[in-house]
């Protein structure tokens, strides 16, 4: 199971990169693919935090996926993708001490 | 065997967590992370458990679903769903799926939800097989028969499954008409609803109204307890109205409303109440005849008549005699624990000769009554009854020698062989006495020699029954003894 939650953490980052490019590339709002895909990210990361024994993933993903339904512009996401960002780094020094 | 468990979800992070908790759990998982990737899965891999998400790349997961619970409604699906998505899992409870389990999910809940999915499907297939093996031979197979007059009734049956036509089964008693409105109905569309018979002859005068229609509390005298009727009983199968010629003259009446309406009036009640009942009426007098001296009413007989099918007399299909003797004697050796394996050919003569006026009824009363008498591995005249014996042909007719007579004169005029057989010995010691057996087969055989094979005649002169002397020959199997004397 360690091996499982390693390997999740490092596959995660780059979804939280990707989230966080797109975020920093469309400042005045997202199209289309670019919803889709944001809410994608962050609905899997709701998902799947908390069965990986991640509890807060799963919480700040489920506040970022539901910004991102109700259309919040990009720049207002900040917080939410931030409190994301902590949250899996939390996890990653949980995860390795 | 390890129980397979497909994982259906687009998040490969959540697939491989899934897949290992399974294993864990000790399943055999099996992944697919779009709709046409599990739809291969679940056809090719026959899956015992289904975990699926609901939202896919290609397809609904609702949809995928459904889908699954029509391919194949015993496998047991678990759905994984968003939290707070109460619409999403009311529906999918609603199409069939066993639980659902919300993400992110709990191990413990997950592996029990699995689980309990598993001695769900478990039960289902029980369940399912257990069904089919009671329905077996519940259809139109039960109705035994190789002549075109019995082919030609099972195929107007046939014909009538795939509606909800009144059929009126006319045949004489015990030619199977209940048997063929059970396999009507088992056929049918209707074949998961009741099948409720009612003879209409064998109930009381007094109680057949309400045998029918139902009563209310207190309609009469005795009625402590609302109750409902066949009619009802029936609702969403059927109603097979056995002896309908025995109706009295206002409950056709009744009778006939009913049909016309769709709807029912218990005894005592006020209000109708709508029926949904497949109606299948039986009669051994010819109604039509009734109906034209008043004797049933007209108007009845043409609703009741819109099919009709007549069940023909056993004589009328003297072939499926023998068929019908072996599938009953299999299935009472079976019952009564007995080892009978078939029927001697002195046995098939007997029962392909006589009449069969009680149709397969008797036949098979008959034969059950033989395989509880019989002693030996196959049915022999000695376990049928006289009234089937006497059916056999009775031989050779008498064989007439001329014997020159003794004084001249006297014409050479034909008389029946009349040469007195030997005396037996008497035993001279106690050495000399033989079974009486042995003695009865000596002298049954002499008679019968002397008699030409006039088997009644020989009977005659033995001062025993036909029956008897028919049983003896097989006994002792004098035939074959003829036979290699040539």
């Amino acid at each position: 199971m360690r091996e499982l939650r390693v390997q999740y953490l490092t596959e995660i980052r780059d979804d939280l990169l990707e989230m966080r490019t797109t975020t920093t590339s469309s400042p005045s709002g997202f199209d289309a693919e670019q919803q889709a895909r944001m809410r994608k990210l962050s609905h899997d990361l709701r998902g799947s935090g908390g069965a990986y024994g991640f509890p807060a993933i799963s919480t700040t993903a489920g506040a970022l996926e539901d910004l991102v339904v109700a259309g919040t512009e990009p720049s207002a996401l900040e917080p939410a993708l931030a409190a994301l960002e902590r949250a899996v780094d939390a996890a990653v020094a949980g995860n390795t001490g | 065997m390890t129980a397979t468990v497909l994982l259906v979800d687009d998040d490969t992070k959540l697939i491989r967590l899934l897949e290992h908790e399974i294993r864990d759990a000790g399943y055999n998982p099996l992944a697919a992370t779009t709709g046409e990737e599990a739809i291969e899965r679940f056809q090719r891999d026959e899956p015992d458990v289904v975990v699926l998400d609901l939202h896919l790349p290609d397809v609904s997961g609702i949809e995928l679903l459904g889908r699954f619970r029509r391919e194949s409604p015993e496998v047991p699906v678990v759905v994984l769903t968003a939290q707070g998505a109460v619409e999403a899992v009311v529906e999918c409870m609603r199409l069939g799926a066993v639980d659902y389990v919300q993400k992110p999910f709990d191990r413990t809940r997950l592996i029990t939800s699995v689980k309990k999915a598993h001695d769900h499907g478990n039960l289902q297939w029980r369940l399912s097989a257990l069904t089919a093996e009671l329905r077996k031979g519940e259809g139109f197979d039960r109705i035994l028969g190789e002549s075109p007059a019995i082919r030609r009734c099972v195929d107007l049956l046939k014909r009538a499954v795939a509606s909800d036509v009144t059929v009126l089964l006319e045949g004489d008693s015990g030619t199977g008409k209940e048997v063929a409105a059970r396999a009507l109905h088992a056929e049918s569309a209707r074949r998961s609803g009741p099948f409720v018979a009612v003879n209409c002859g064998a109930i009381p005068e007094g109680l057949i109204e309400s045998e029918l229609f139902g009563h209310e509390k207190g309609a009469f005298t005795g009625a402590t307890e609302r109750r409902r009727g066949c009619f009802e009983q029936a609702n969403g199968g059927t109603i097979f109205l056995d002896e309908i010629g025995e109706l009295r003259t206002d409950l056709q009446v009744r009778l006939l409303r009913v049909l016309q309406e769709r709807a029912i009036q218990r005894v005592g009640g006020t209000g109708k109440r709508n029926i949904d009942v497949r109606v299948l009426a039986a009669t051994n007098r010819d109604l039509k005849a009734m109906a034209s001296v008043g004797g049933f009413r007209e108007d009845l007989y043409y609703r009741l008549a819109v099919f009709p099918v007549r069940l023909p007399p056993l004589r009328e299909r003297s072939h499926d005699v023998l068929l019908l003797a072996e599938a009953f004697v299999q299935r009472f050796a079976k019952s009564h624990g007995r080892r009978i394996a078939g029927v001697t050919s002195e046995a098939r003569r007997a029962l392909e000769s006589y009449d069969w006026p009680g149709n397969v009824r008797e036949l098979e009363n008959v034969l059950e009554r033989a395989v509880i008498l019989e002693d030996r591995e196959a049915i022999s005249l000695d376990s049928l009854p006289d009234e089937v014996l006497c059916a056999i042909d009775p031989g050779q007719p008498p064989q007439f020698q001329v014997t020159p007579q003794s004084s001249a004169g006297e014409a050479g005029a034909a008389v029946a062989s009349a040469v007195p057989p030997p005396p037996a010995p008497s035993p001279e010691t106690a050495e000399d006495i033989s079974p009486l057996h042995d003695e009865e087969c000596r002298l049954i055989r002499r008679a019968l020699e002397l008699t030409g094979w006039n088997i009644v005649e020989a009977a005659r002169r033995l001062g025993i029954g036909r029956a008897t002397i028919y049983r003896k020959i097989e006994r002792y199997d004098l035939r074959a003894a003829r036979t290699d004397a040539g």
